[in-house]
């Protein structure tokens, strides 16, 4: 072998080691597959032999692998069968280590070729097509594996022994794949060990890398640190075995948490065993390092963080488009069919005055922009706390529903309840030198509602239901909550006492009779509210 | 049919061969140590004996138990067929021949061969007996 850097001498013997146990690999693999799925007691006990046989070559090639350039034949014989004495010679009276290391491996090929063999020409009436296939494969691979010890043997006196006509420049391999030092974003990263000494020394870690450190030294204290409202952590490293509870219930804790489902968890522990990761991994992990991390965990933490971002950015453009239900669909890659709903309550609010101060401030948009920018969360917020849900915001009007989607209580007075408190808020928000007033209109009736849009989506309802709902805020009164007759017959009995009036619709040319819900009402409101609540 | 001595160590080879040499309409015995083979090549009188020339790490090697079968007037004329496991090429047939074996083949067994090769063994046996 052309002499080679250290990491290019082991990346080379990595991947021929690997070449060089595949045939066995497959064999293993394959016969442990068929094992599960045949259930003939001849097939089977054919097929146990060579799975035995294959996993013993796989330990002993992995072996003399392991050991090879650190041992000489001698030695790995002696690692391999304690108490074998090997001859000095090819012929002699004592075979030779080579010898005796051939003779292991052609004796467990043989049973792996020969049952293999037995099977295909034997065992044909026993078993169903389906396996008949991959049975002529081991026999295949079993053929395959017989110039294994010659290829081994040359690999161990450091000839390559990988395909022929095969050319790496290995040297040119290892040069490619090395870190780029690549600098990620920092950010916030919570620590979570009980040892007080290693969670300092994994903080250290990461503030060299640039990023910001909190400690926990249990899941409770964590929960409580990651909870905390403004939490600036986004990325939790936690040891896998915590004396009060352990990482996997961390884990699960987080990940039933909407709130927190998506911040990445990089579990770094010493129990580190197959049945550990896969566990930390299907509860939710994000990565397993084994303690102490080795060079990764810079990378590995940057990548994770980039990666939040991104999916925060995502989730949150998601959520703040779609009402949750839809979000939570579209999230998990299943649009919404649509559906009609017999009974939903259509909230329609409009501010009087708006327009007028948005012409007087036209050269000025990011003032415009602004005072709405603060007062729609505002109101996304009431319309969450009394079970209305935003379907979408109409220049400075506004749009919301009760009933859509598994509401509770007596949808209207959701409503109106809504609609009194969106008053209060414009009132309270409106700037000093104007006297803004919010217009409410509420219907009640059935609605279709669905998802438009292929490339721009809007979940939107339609119905009569809507347009009338739009009709009774366009034709209320300011400051007041508006509704249909239909609509106040649903909690007259709760709010009685509300001011009425007769109007034209337009279009319409219909009389509609429209109840006046004001602020003097909302002690009532709430009241009745409480009532549907308790 | 003839009963034939099988000296082999691993167990599921001797599983193996049993199965084709009773599908040969032959019966098997088996030894899985030297000394057990030189017993038995005494006691069951076969007509032909397999050895395994790489036995287990402490015992009689294969090359001993074939001096000694010839060494013994009783079992002095019994063919015996040397196997040998290597995956590289080196050389047992030749000396195999040389130390008296009747033939030899290598692992893995090509059991046509193999087959074919005891027949032949054993009907020069009857001709010569």
């Amino acid at each position: 072998m052309r002499r080679l850097g250290d990491r290019a001498t082991q990346l080379a013997l990595a991947y021929r080691r690997t070449r060089l146990l595949a045939p066995l690999a497959a064999l293993e693999q394959i016969s442990g597959t068929l094992l599960h799925r045949v259930t003939h007691t001849a097939v089977k006990g054919d097929l146990g032999r060579i799975h035995t046989a294959s996993e013993a070559l796989l330990v002993v090639v992995g072996d003399i692998l392991a050991l090879a350039g650190r041992l000489p034949l001698e030695g790995i014989l002696k690692q391999l069968l304690p108490g074998t004495v090997a001859g000095p010679s090819l012929e002699g009276r004592l075979p030779s280590a080579a010898e005796r290391i051939d003779h292991l491996l052609a004796s467990k090929l043989s049973i792996v070729s020969g049952f293999a063999r037995e099977l295909i020409e034997h065992g044909a009436k026993e078993h169903t097509d389906p396996i008949t296939e991959d049975i002529e494969r081991l026999g295949q691979l079993a053929a395959e594996a017989r110039d294994l010890g010659a290829r081994l043997v040359l690999f161990l006196q450091g000839e390559d022994a990988t395909e022929a006509g095969e050319v790496i420049d290995w040297a040119r391999v290892a040069s490619m794949i090395s870190p780029s030092g690549m600098d990620h974003h920092p950010g916030h990263v919570l620590v979570i060990d009980h040892d007080s000494l290693l969670r300092e020394l994994l903080a250290r870690r990461l503030r060299s890398f640039g990023h910001q450190t909190s400690e926990a030294d249990g899941v409770d204290t964590a929960l409580r640190a990651i909870r905390a409202p403004g939490s600036p952590v986004e990325l939790v490293l936690v040891e896998l075995i915590l004396p009060d509870r352990n990482g996997v219930d961390l884990l699960r804790e987080l990940r039933t948490d909407p709130s927190t489902r998506l911040l990445p968890v990089l579990i770094v522990s010493a129990a580190d065993d197959p049945a550990a990761r896969v566990c930390c991994l299907e509860s939710g992990a994000d990565d397993f390092l084994s303690k102490p991390p080795d060079s990764v965990l810079r990378a590995r933490v940057g990548a994770s963080l980039e990666a939040y971002r991104d999916r925060s950015r995502f989730h949150k453009v998601l959520y703040d488009t779609f009402p949750r239900p839809i979000a939570e669909l579209l999230r998990k890659g299943n649009p919404p069919p649509p559906k009609d709903v017999e009974d939903v309550a259509v909230l329609f609010a409009d501010i009087k005055g708006f327009t007028a101060y948005s012409d007087k401030h036209r050269k000025n948009p990011r003032l415009v922009v602004n005072t709405l920018a603060k007062l729609f969360p505002a109101w996304d917020q009431i319309a969450r706390m009394n079970k209305v849900q935003k379907i979408k915001t109409i220049g400075d009007g506004y749009m919301g529903v009760s009933g859509l989607f598994g509401e509770t209580g007596d949808l209207v007075l959701n409503c109106v309840s809504c609609g009194l408190e969106m008053i209060e808020e414009v009132t309270r928000s409106s700037p000093a030198d104007e006297a803004w007033k919010l217009r409410v209109g509420i219907h009640v009736g059935p609605v279709v509602a669905g998802l438009l849009g292929e490339t721009q989506y809007l979940y939107d309802v339609w119905g009569d239901t809507v347009n009338t709902a739009s009709r009774v805020e366009s034709n209320g009164r300011a400051n007041c909550v508006n509704l249909s007759s239909r609509a106040y017959q649903r909690i007259a009995g709760e709010v009685p006492g509300a001011d009425h009036s007769h109007v034209t619709v337009k279009g319409k040319e219909i009389e509609m009779i429209i109840y006046h819900v004001d602020l003097d009402l909302a002690p009532t409101v709430k009241i009745a509210l409480s009532r549907h609540t308790r | 049919m003839a009963t034939i001595l099988y000296i082999e160590d691993e167990e599921d080879m001797v599983e193996l061969v049993k199965r084709n040499l009773e599908r040969a309409g032959h019966l098997m015995v088996h030894a899985s140590s030297g000394e057990e083979g030189l017993r038995l090549a005494e006691g069951e009188r076969p007509r032909l004996i397999l050895l395994d020339i790489g036995l287990g790490v402490d015992q009689l090697d294969g090359w001993e138990v074939n001096r000694r079968l010839k060494a013994n007037p009783t079992t002095s004329t019994v063919p015996v067929i040397a196997l040998t496991a290597h995956t590289t090429r080196i050389a047992s047939r030749e000396r195999a021949l040389q130390e008296g074996f009747a033939d030899h083949h290598n692992k893995p067994i090509d059991f046509t061969k193999l087959l074919k090769n005891i027949d032949d063994l054993l009907a020069g046996s009857v001709k010569e007996g």
